[in-house]
């Protein structure tokens, strides 16, 4: 099971390889053939990793999250699975390029992660603890797609602004459409973020008999939550919009990859890798 | 049989020469019959729009009668007596093609990448077809013109991005609101170029405009025309912040819109995009505004800017709409060559059958005790001789002539001295004709 698990995972790969490959040629070129492909190496790519992922978990006898390679490959998962969406509701190259460069990225960095997994200990077999895990990674890559948007926002604005046309402006889609998207992203993270910041509470409370220790994964998480927090109350009480508003969407998602990569990584918590 | 196109475009003859020679109606009618009364054409297409004329035929003798015998036509046809020569393009077969192929995908257009021109030349078929005027070789070509026409258009961009001041502005409106549906347009004074405006972002979903004008009675006036709604002068900043798209073109000497009226609108509006433009000379607009956050001020030189930037950009499909274009001239030439072997076929198979003929009379006179049934199986035993004898070299012939047009010259003077054929209508007339059809004009 587990080697069919590792078949897969390639093949996803392979095929998230060839969409990005056929989104960039898809840029300044209307081919019908090659937005099929797009589609196609996009879809095959998630059959591909959701089969990859329930191998695994079927070989392991549980859902696992307890190696950096299994949080990568289920946020893999989960961005992937939005924008499948996008593609089939808007069909933007430009964010398939964004998306899948990113993917690509992962998929390299996911292939020679250490993936041995250890007998889960008794105090992490916990139905909540799993559906912490899979809210806040849900919301990472909720924030993830929010910050491409956001990117795109900014390259389509500047070319409004400085009356320069290149590229971007006849690649990029429009700022409010951008800007909307962004908005609702942020939200739906958002909330998907506070109702995990939540089940970590309550299951930190039966495991260690505490809601809250204030260990540097909390806080950072703490101060994810206030960035997105502050970003929804400035767009809707206050009438921030544009630039400065998605400014601070590019600041949350700096927070978001230092909670991720950088606590988890460095220090020894409850929530590191290196157990 | 040739393939031949004589024409004048806006590039070589005035208005003043282009007009005697537009048909349309019953005078097209008219001309196609006179075109067919021609000795040696057999089939004729007018594509007439109001910056072409260009008659495309199918001539049975040396291209160069056929071309003068369309001249002929157009010099009777138009009034004055000109020079036609000065004015005219002569085309000869692939030249035809290739022709025919870029005007449909627009290359030759006055306006790179404009639609119009695939929808003329389906109406000039249509006409065609209409009157009787066409059969397999030009109705082919048209038809193959249609597709190469819409293939250039799905598979490269050379008809995306505005060309004209009033497209780049809903280009624009686009890019900042990503829908213009539902959006509201608010038009201060009037004018040419803001009504062209107005209309076109109307006509891609704009679904309520505003009119302010200084006389009222004006304002309700051009609300009636745009089917909009008049509104008051003195309050424009309320009515910017209802509005999504302004367009102002006042013919006051001094800005009318200040950054402080923006200001307060953006503040009403609660900050959402908004897109003004300024149309007007001197300009209605502080051009400051623009720095303002969420808001995108073009004025008429911007908007010019961004038409040019458009038409660098459609610039850059032309190459490679020019590949698709030779990739289908080698399409239709192949089917072209194979057509041009028809008649030396018909003789061949003639030739064969004539002797088969000759030489079962003269077997049946001398075997008169034959049975029916038995000169029945004879009859039909010699038939499949000839053509199993003849079906290797005729393929051959064909897929000779299908690679190239020399080879199937060659191949058909091959037969022809061989078998001592007679041809009526010779095919690839090499001695009325250039030895290469893309080269120079006959």
């Amino acid at each position: 099971m587990l080697v069919w698990s590792e078949i897969l995972l390639r093949l996803a790969a392979g095929f998230i390889w060839l969409g990005l490959i056929s989104n960039i040629f898809q840029i300044g070129n209307k081919s019908r053939q090659l937005r099929r492909m797009a589609v196609i190496s996009s879809r095959g790519g998630w059959l591909m990793l959701s089969a990859s992922l329930l191998t695994r978990s079927i070989a392991l006898g549980h859902f696992t999250f307890t190696t950096l390679f299994d949080t990568m490959l289920f946020l893999s998962w989960v961005v992937l699975t939005i924008y499948i969406y996008f593609e089939w509701k808007q069909g933007w190259p430009a964010l398939g390029v964004a998306v899948l460069a990113g993917l690509a990225l992962f998929s390299v960095v996911i292939l020679v992660l250490p993936r041995d997994v250890k007998p889960l200990l008794p105090i992490l077999q916990s139905r909540i603890l799993t559906l912490h895990i899979v809210l806040n990674f849900a919301a990472y890559g909720a924030f993830l797609l929010s910050f491409l948007l956001a990117l795109m926002y900014l390259g389509q604005e500047l070319q409004l602004k400085r009356k320069k046309m290149t590229f971007l402006y006849y690649m990029l889609p429009g700022l409010e459409t951008l800007e909307d998207l962004t908005d609702l992203l942020v939200r739906i993270g958002f909330l998907l973020l506070t109702l995990g910041m939540a089940l970590g509470s309550i299951y930190a409370k039966s495991a260690w008999d505490s809601f809250w220790s204030w260990n540097p994964k909390e806080t950072w998480s703490l101060l994810t939550w206030f960035v997105y927090g502050f970003f929804i109350y400035l767009r809707h009480v206050r009438a921030w919009r544009g630039r400065r508003s998605v400014v601070l969407v590019l600041i949350g998602f700096l927070a978001v990859l230092i909670n991720y990569f950088g606590v988890s990584l460095s220090l020894a918590t409850e929530h590191s890798f290196l157990q | 049989m040739h393939l031949v196109g004589v024409g004048l475009n806006h590039k070589t003859a005035p208005v003043e020469i282009r007009e005697q020679l537009a048909f349309s109606g019953e005078k097209l009618h008219q001309g196609l019959k006179s075109l067919l009364a021609k000795e040696t054409l057999s089939e004729a297409v007018i594509l007439s729009t109001c910056n072409r004329t260009e008659v495309y035929a199918v001539c049975e003798s040396s291209a160069v009668r056929g071309l003068s015998e369309i001249k002929e036509f157009l010099a009777e046809t138009s009034e004055a007596k000109v020079d036609l020569d000065r004015h005219i393009y002569n085309l000869v077969d692939l030249e035809v093609v290739q022709h025919l192929f870029r005007v449909v995908s627009s290359l030759d257009s006055m306006i790179l990448g404009e639609a119009q021109i695939l929808g003329q030349v389906k109406n000039a078929l249509h006409q065609a077809l209409e009157y009787n005027s066409i059969s397999a070789h030009l109705a082919k070509l048209f038809r193959q013109a249609i597709e190469v026409g819409k293939r250039i258009r799905t598979e490269t961009e050379i008809g995306e991005s505005a060309v004209s001041i009033s497209y780049a502005a809903v280009e624009l409106a686009r890019k900042i609101f990503g829908e213009i549906k539902g959006r509201t347009v608010l038009v201060i004074g009037a004018g040419e170029m803001s009504e062209l405006t107005v209309k076109t972002l109307a006509a891609h979903g704009v679904d309520s405009v505003l009119v302010a004008n200084r006389t009222r009675s004006r304002a309700e006036e051009l609300a009636k025309r745009f089917k909009g709604r008049a509104v008051d002068y003195d309050a424009l900043t309320e009515n910017m912040a209802k509005a999504d798209i302004i367009i102002s073109s006042t013919g006051a000497p001094h800005t009318v819109i200040k950054r402080d009226m923006v200001k307060q609108a953006m503040r009403l509006r609660r900050n959402r995009p908004l897109f003004m433009i300024d149309i007007a000379v001197p300009r209605d607009i502080e051009e400051s505004i623009h720095n303002l956050s969420n808001v995108y001020l073009y004025n008429i030189d911007d908007l010019e800017n961004v038409v040019e930037a458009n038409l660098a950009k459609r610039e850059q499909q032309v190459e490679k709409a020019e590949a698709i274009i030779n990739e289908e001239i080698e399409k239709f030439s192949k089917w072209w060559s194979s057509r041009q072997v028809v008649p030396v076929i018909k003789a061949l198979r003639s030739y064969g059958h004539s002797i088969r003929i000759q030489e079962l009379e003269r077997l049946f006179n001398r075997l008169p005790e034959l049975s029916e049934k038995e000169k029945e199986c004879i009859t039909s035993a010699t038939n499949l001789i000839v053509n199993k004898i003849l079906h290797q070299p005729v393929v051959s012939l064909k897929e000779e002539a299908s690679r190239s047009r020399e080879k199937g010259i060659l191949y058909t003077a091959l037969l022809e001295r061989l078998f001592n054929l007679e041809i009526e209508d010779k095919p690839g007339d090499t001695s009325s004709s250039t030895q290469d059809p893309r080269l120079g004009e006959v």
